[in-house]
């Protein structure tokens, strides 16, 4: 028997599709986008179902890949095998390394795609995919049979079967778009919305809720006065996210900075009574720290101006993207606010900027696999799940990918831990904490931050892209040498040893670093604040032999090697806790001696660790002491006072 | 087996025997049924945290007992759950009865400590107020209960809090700065500033840190050791110190042959006096214990009080004795003031030597001198550390000094140019280890923290 939830009126007779899927991916942007494809890659017969097949891969929102915690996020994608970081590097059109001036752990990537070619490309990638059918249709509805996902069916009656269903729906459910006073339901601007699917999750037993996101106008070029701004051009060298990638060819375009002023925030002010976040229309909860221009205006009353970037969209159009100026106020506001920010007094508004509010499903119904715990063999990855940014759905559609392909075979899943990747990061905390907001990647968020460097991504991961069969043979290869090569160099920095006046002493001494007056290792001179691997290179250039990357990896791992212990000490303490699991079926309702708040939120998260389980807000020691105990024992009733 | 019932139980709060009035305490989930069962008084009609009278009655109605009951509804109550106690007449008898009776209507028979174990885990009472809670009930002196008592009512957290404060919006600073340095206008810190705002901190937790010298000696007390060769007077002077007749007194030398101890207040710390047998070698085998388990005591000893006999001159016996303590904190005596006075102690002035003082345990004089000067050397800081919440435990001190080391890691760090990340992990690791005192520390408040007081735009 079938279970399938319709709100709609017409009642159709359904076509049940004839061909059996492995895994069913519903939407195709940046996270169903690598979800389809790993679950294809990994040999799964896959379907790719999007409402719109023009906005595979459509950067909704600013048209940048990365940034900082973002661009750990892309790299740990291609470690894993991912498609992020080498549509970027096709596509992108102005790269910058951010906090160069910083440590290493915080050092992001960030890229200006050509938001049409990205998009372009990663359809083609998706089209070209073995084993993967792309098809444009409106799901309706989960088909679930005693309690499993077994497909789903669309608005036209069309039942698509598959093992495994992932959802990967962004704004899409219910989506309602907010400009002034003005409301519709929409996907994203100019998109149908999917008003069915998030009741028929409802009916199957999910908690469902609202948030809110928003975006700017896009401007036309040509009605800027770009010389009343100022002119940022990306890196002369720019450096590609993909391991895999040496370099970047395409041109690179600038962008320009401008400000907003009095007059800017005197016209907001004076729509407000008219904005829908002010008049209370908005209901859904939107983003703290990625707030609209009004939000900005009246939060921080005294701020005399804000930043606004004017980021190109792409090389064949002429729409700018401001960056900080994301606005739902009316469009006459719109364009008097706009006209008042030097470089934009005469300029044209190609669309404007709305709110949008859509459903979402609390993710502390998921398992650290993103499978869902109402529903097996249905997974959840990307806005669906509460978070906000491209990199943080991809980061989720991968994983949610692996995972559903390996449910189908049987395997277990693949669970980052919050030392190994920042995805692990995030999933962790989704699963743990749930969404209260838009939730976006901070590099605060990670407890082992000079663990998770941009750099050492492939160390991290590239082992778990190859085991999970996602990882290409010939970037596994060059993965391994690299490590090869890394640990040769840093025996041989332990082990060399110089003596005075060889000439890599005298180069320290001339950097201004005390003078060196016995014998001693590169290591031992690394590790000086003013000597740097350049340094050394610069007098050994056979230092320099091992594959790329290697000789910025080995300074750092040298450099801060107390650092990192530690951190890695930190780590492994709490991978004794993550590995003390939990039964699948452990009662948490009955652990003996737990305060029924504490034991309402176990029960609410159901963690798969003690680990996990000490993460749980509102989780105390003593109740963790408790849980050990419970586990330890298996006895989670009290000794029975009499029989 | 009814879940709700394994939350509530039941247990003697008053100490066993019979007494005037013993008090039966009952929490959890069916805390007020039970009760109400038991004494017929109804939680409902009477108000809160008074006492009714009631007749104790078991299942079948028979009364029990007459007492008085009180209830305490969740969350203000000693466990945070719901508590009734009721009072009955100190009979053990008639406690077991009621008890009984509690456990026949469902409620469990507590484990030890387990109502204190509730209130923590109801967030009632931290770790170092828990635990303040039990040197409370153990304090062997007056000051002792004052200490443990200013732990228990959160002395200690309230001691660390500020500096946690302190650190955390430092962290917000250095994090704000690292995850929104592509935002505008962000208030930022210099270099020096981010390194005399840990230096402060650090400052403050090591001053912190010094309570813990005077901490643990009154959750623990101090012994002090008395020692010298035979027949200088240490039996004496033990006797003296406690005022009373304790040990042996003769004129045969090596008449102590064990150690005799005994326990007197010194500015409010239980000070535990230990008189040591005469330190010689000898062939007897009796004595050779004595002199085996003698040194144990002065190495483990807070302070060694060593005797001369001022009315000889000093031999080699006492200058073989003395090398024993010479390398710990002591005090040199120079007994038998009564008599004249043949020796200084010159030639014993040295290492960790703290002064002379000349006294007579057989007459008194110089006594008052000695508590004086013992006082000075056991608590330091003397009376103005004792206002506060001093740290009672190793694992205060352990966990004060982690992050006084993180925080020195985290000064050399910038001191060095290291990026802010460092400094930053040190910083965190310092919150941490304070965290380990008291509670948690979630990267979510950095994070509301930053939110709070930052305008962040993207």
């Amino acid at each position: 028997m079938f279970h399938v939830e319709h709100g709609g009126q017409v009642t159709v007779s359904p076509y049940e599709y004839p061909t059996e899927y492995e895994v069913v991916v519903v939407g195709a942007g940046h996270a169903g986008c690598e979800a389809a494809l790993a679950a294809a890659r990994m040999g799964c017969r896959t379907l790719l179902l999007t409402i719109n097949a023009d906005a595979i891969g459509l950067m909704s929102c600013n048209p940048a890949i990365g940034g900082l915690a973002k661009g750990h996020l892309v790299r740990e994608i291609d470690a894993l095998g991912g498609e992020m970081a080498k549509n970027i590097d096709a596509t992108g059109i102005q790269f910058r390394q951010l906090n160069t001036s910083k440590g290493p752990a915080v050092r992001s990537s960030r890229a200006q795609a050509d938001k049409q070619l990205y998009r372009l490309r990663m359809k083609q990638i998706l089209e070209s995919a073995f084993g993967l059918d792309v098809k444009q249709a409106m799901v309706d509805g989960i088909l679930a049979e005693g309690g499993r996902a077994v497909g789903v069916e669309t608005n036209l009656g069309v039942r698509f079967r598959g093992k495994t269903v992932v959802l990967c729906t962004g704004t899409f459910l219910k989506g309602l778009v907010h400009i002034g006073q003005v409301n519709f339901p929409a996907g994203r601007a100019g998109e149908f919305p999917a008003m069915e699917l998030s009741d028929s999750l409802r009916s199957l037993g999910f908690s469902v809720g609202r948030l809110k996101t928003g975006t700017t106008p896009r401007l036309d070029a040509k009605t800027i006065d770009f010389s009343r701004t100022i002119r940022q051009d990306g890196d002369a060298d720019p450096v590609p996210f993909s391991f895999g990638n040496e370099r970047i060819t395409r041109p690179q375009l600038p962008c320009y900075m401008t400000y907003t002023n009095a007059a800017t925030h005197e016209a907001i002010r004076s729509g407000l009574s008219r904005s829908p976040l002010y008049s209370g229309v908005i209901k859904g909860i939107g983003p703290r720290y990625c707030p609209s221009i009004e939000d900005k205006v009246v939060r921080f009353e005294g701020r005399e101006r804000h930043q606004v970037f004017l980021e190109p969209e792409g090389l064949r159009t002429s729409e700018y993207y401001p960056n900080g100026v994301s606005t739902s106020l009316p469009y006459d506001i719109q364009v008097r606010m706009l006209r008042t920010i030097p470089g934009l007094e005469a300029v044209e508004i190609v669309r404007p900027g709305y709110a949008i509010e859509y459903d979402f499903v609390d993710p502390v119904q998921l398992t650290p696999s993103l499978e869902t715990r109402i529903v097996e063999n249905l997974f959840h990855a990307g806005q669906i799940n509460g978070t906000s940014g491209y990199e943080e759905a991809a980061a989720q559609g991968i994983v949610a990918g692996i995972n559903a392909a390996r449910k189908v075979r049987g395997e277990p899943p693949v669970i980052l831990g919050r030392a190994d990747a920042y995805i692990g990061v995030l999933i962790d905390d989704l699963v743990t904490k749930g969404a209260q907001e838009p939730y976006r990647m901070f590099t605060s968020r990670a407890e082992y931050r000079l663990l998770l460097r941009e750099d050492n991504a492939d160390l991290r991961l590239s082992e778990t892209g190859h085991r999970v069969g996602l990882l290409p043979g010939e970037r596994y290869l060059a993965f391994r040498r690299k490590r090869e090569s890394l640990s040769a160099l840093l025996r041989r920095l332990s082990e060399t040893r110089v003596v005075p006046g060889h000439p890599a002493c005298r180069a320290v001494e001339e950097a201004g670093g005390g003078p060196v007056r016995t014998g001693i290792t590169y290591a031992e001179l690394l590790r000086r604040p003013e000597v740097t691997m350049a340094l050394l290179l610069s007098c050994d250039a056979s230092l320099g032999e091992g594959a790329d990357g290697v000789a910025l990896l080995a300074e750092l791992t040298v450099k801060y090697e107390g650092y990192i212990r530690r951190q890695e000490e930190e780590a492994k303490k709490l991978k004794k806790y993550e590995e003390m699991r939990f039964p699948p079926d452990f009662p948490f309702e009955s652990v003996y001696g737990l305060s029924t708040e504490v034991r309402d939120k176990l029960v609410r998260v159901r963690p798969i660790s003690i680990g996990q389980a000490q993460r749980v807000p509102g989780v105390t020691p003593a109740a963790v002491a408790l849980l050990l105990v419970a586990l330890k024992r298996g006895r989670v009733e009290p000794p029975p006072a009499e029989e | 087996m009814d879940d709700a019932a394994a939350t509530t139980i039941v247990a003697p709060v008053t100490p066993p025997g019979a007494g005037a009035v013993s008090i039966l305490r009952l929490s959890g989930d069916r805390a007020f049924p039970i009760a109400r069962r038991l004494t017929g008084v109804d939680p409902a009609a009477h108000p809160p945290r008074t006492l009714s009278r009631c007749a104790a009655r078991d299942a079948s109605g028979k009364e029990i007992d007459s007492g008085l009951v009180a209830y305490f509804p969740a969350p203000n109550s000693f466990t945070g759950e719901d508590v009734a106690e009721i009072h009955l007449h100190g009979n053990p008898i008639l406690l077991e009865e009621v008890a009984a009776a509690a456990c026949a209507s469902g409620a469990r028979p507590a484990e030890a400590g387990e109502f204190s174990r509730r209130a923590f885990e109801n967030g009632k009472m931290d770790l170092t107020q828990a635990e303040g809670l039990c040197d409370l009930i153990l304090a062997r002196t007056a000051a002792s209960a004052r200490a443990a008592l200013r732990q228990l009512n959160g002395g200690i957290r309230d001691a660390v809090a500020p500096l946690k404060e302190r650190m955390l919006s430092l962290l917000v600073l250095l994090e704000a700065s690292i995850d929104f340095s592509d935002e505008e206008d962000l208030a930022l810190l210099s270099v020096a500033q981010i390194s005399e705002r840990v230096s402060e901190i650090r400052a403050s937790l090591f001053a912190y840190l010094k309570s813990y010298d005077l901490g643990h000696r009154l959750r623990e007390g101090a012994t002090v050791a008395i020692a010298g060769v035979a027949n200088v007077g240490k039996s004496r002077l033990l006797n003296r110190l406690l005022g009373e007749e304790r040990a042996i007194v003769t004129e045969v030398p090596g008449t102590t042959r064990d150690y005799l101890s005994g326990e007197i207040t010194l500015s409010g710390i239980p000070v535990r006096l230990v008189d040591t047998a005469g330190l010689r070698e000898t062939e007897d085998p009796v004595e050779r214990e004595g002199v085996r388990r003698s040194r144990e005591i002065l190495a483990g000893a807070d302070l060694s009080l060593f005797l001369l006999d001022a009315s000889r001159p000093a031999d080699d016996g006492d200058r073989g004795a003395y090398a024993e303590v010479a390398g710990r904190p002591h005090l040199l005596l120079l007994n038998k003031s009564d008599l004249p006075s043949v020796e200084s102690g010159k030639g014993f002035y040295g290492g960790g030597s703290r002064g002379i003082l000349s006294l007579s345990a057989k007459t008194g004089e110089g006594i008052a001198g000695l508590l004086e000067a013992l006082a000075r050397e056991l608590v330091p800081g003397g009376s103005a550390m004792m206002a506060e919440a001093p740290m009672t435990r190793l694992r205060h001190a352990d966990a004060v000094r982690k992050a006084v080391s993180a925080l020195e890691r985290a000064e050399r760090a910038v001191g060095e140019g290291l990026s802010l990340e460092f400094p930053a992990a040190d910083v965190r690791e310092a919150m941490l280890a304070l965290a380990e005192l008291t509670g948690e520390i979630a990267p979510e408040e950095v994070l509301n923290s930053i939110f709070g007081s930052f305008c962040i735009g993207k």
